[in-house]
């Protein structure tokens, strides 16, 4: 014998494919693209906080596997007494405009036109994230974000590219995913040598290098200003291994991100330069 | 009515911020698909009409706060809605843990389904399905969580310990 439901009414299923067909076409043809852009700029602050928070526990577990004690307890310490110095209520504040000066100073530096934003939520595995290489910010097209930008951290440190927009959010690949990838340069000759591209989540991986090349571990790599919109000299990473073959046309290397990607609450996106007067 | 409406919309929000402190988690710990598996609870508790405006309601939200093909979440959770409600009418007699269990597998199995369709239409990438463990991993999380919701559940009320046969009441 079944279980004992109720018979679902027919008019009640027609009433649900009615409201289910009108959110598809009213999202489709930009009816409900008000609601929708309302219903993502008022509830994105709570989300923002509860990613903030998730993300330190996230930190905590990503420092978990550190070994150098005495180098964390030295830090530890000093933490300890800044922390002992600073109100804790005021210590968010303090900490978004310290995030918020560098990047005025940044751009001073730098002289490209940037919009900030603030990082909502991580995106679902089941979107192709299952590393967890993906943010969802809360910029979108109304600032002018399109596919393709850079996207930065405070210190100027490349943190992934746009994937796509919506009226007020975005998504970001983080340099760790398969779908951001850069043309790099060695930070020593300013040549390009290769295209960068996410491995599985945890580091990034630089293919095409032409043979000719010397590139040796320890070497800092940077965007190359090869693609429009991007500029030149923003760091990636440092190169960790090279693989080297005699009997390959190319060779390839392993690069640890220099931005903590775990870590981002507010992020920069390079918006492109035919903005910038 | 009205305050009906506000009271689950607020429920919602407070589920879909859980989901969304979740993805924030290091990899493995965001395999937990609270959403889903809060539905099918909702589902077996409250029954196929509050359930279909609940999945339908959290399809919208995903839909909005995600980046998929829109209207994927919706497609998905209406999936999902459909053969899990006809799996409980037809199937399953009791309201044990192995019947959350098996309801869990089969949306689970649906909802990732669907949206790594959708998914490797977008990226043009179909090797994601390749990656069966990853699969394996979010059904364990999801059926953990269930498990403990089942005892949590099982705790605050008597909705969802099992009932043999002789026990049927119509609700």
């Amino acid at each position: 014998m079944a279980f004992p439901f109720r018979r679902f009414k027919n008019t009640r299923l027609i009433w649900l494919l009615v409201v289910g067909v009108v959110l598809l076409f009213g999202h489709s043809f930009g009816i409900l693209r008000p609601v929708e852009s309302l219903l993502a700029r008022v509830l994105t602050p709570v989300m923002r906080s509860v990613t903030d928070l998730s993300s330190v526990f996230h930190k905590s577990y990503s420092d978990s596997g550190i070994n150098n004690y005495p180098e964390l307890l030295s830090t530890a310490e000093a933490d300890r007494r800044r922390l002992v110095m600073e109100n804790a209520g005021l210590q968010y504040l303090r900490e978004e405009n310290r995030v918020l000066r560098k990047y005025v100073n940044l751009f001073d530096e730098i002289s490209h036109k940037y919009v900030l934003a603030r990082v909502v939520s991580r995106l679902a595995p089941q979107n192709k994230a299952w590393e967890n290489d993906r943010l969802v910010i809360d910029q979108g097209s109304k600032q002018k974000i399109i596919p393709g930008l850079l996207v930065i951290n405070e210190e100027g440190l490349v943190v992934g590219r746009i994937v796509s927009v919506k009226d007020s959010l975005s998504e970001v690949a983080l340099l760790t995913s398969r779908d951001c990838r850069l043309s790099v340069a060695a930070n020593s000759s300013q040549k390009t040598i290769g295209i960068a591209e996410g491995i599985s989540g945890l580091t990034v991986g630089v293919s095409f290098i032409p043979q000719t090349e010397k590139i040796e571990a320890g070497e800092l790599l940077v965007t190359s200003g090869l693609e429009p919109d991007i500029p030149a000299g923003l760091a990636i990473g440092r190169v960790t291994r090279v693989d080297r073959l005699d009997n390959k046309i190319w060779q390839s290397a392993v690069v640890e991100p220099s931005a903590a990607l775990d870590v981002l609450r507010i992020v920069s996106i390079l918006l492109p330069a035919s903005d910038n007067h | 009515m009205w305050l009906v409406i506000l009271i689950n919309a607020i429920l919602i929000w407070l589920v879909l911020l859980a989901q969304t402190a979740v993805w924030s988690l290091p990899a493995g710990f965001n395999f937990l698909n609270i959403v889903l598996v809060i539905l099918i609870y909702i589902l077996v508790i409250f029954g196929p009409h509050r359930a279909a405006w609940w999945f339908l309601a959290f399809g919208w939200f995903l839909d909005i706060f995600q980046f998929n093909v829109f209207g994927a979440n919706l497609l998905a959770l209406g999936l999902c809605f459909g053969i899990v409600f006809f799996l409980l009418s037809n199937f399953i007699t009791n309201r044990s843990l192995y019947s959350i269990w098996l309801l869990t597998v089969v949306a689970t199995f649906i909802y990732d389904g669907v949206l790594g369709l959708f998914t490797a239409w977008r990226f043009n990438d179909w090797s994601i399905f390749a990656s069966v463990h990853g699969e394996l991993w979010r059904l364990i999380a999801n059926l953990l969580l269930a498990t403990v919701l089942f005892y949590f559940f099982g705790a605050v009320s008597k909705r969802v310990r099992p009932v043999f046969l002789k026990d049927f009441k119509r609700f």
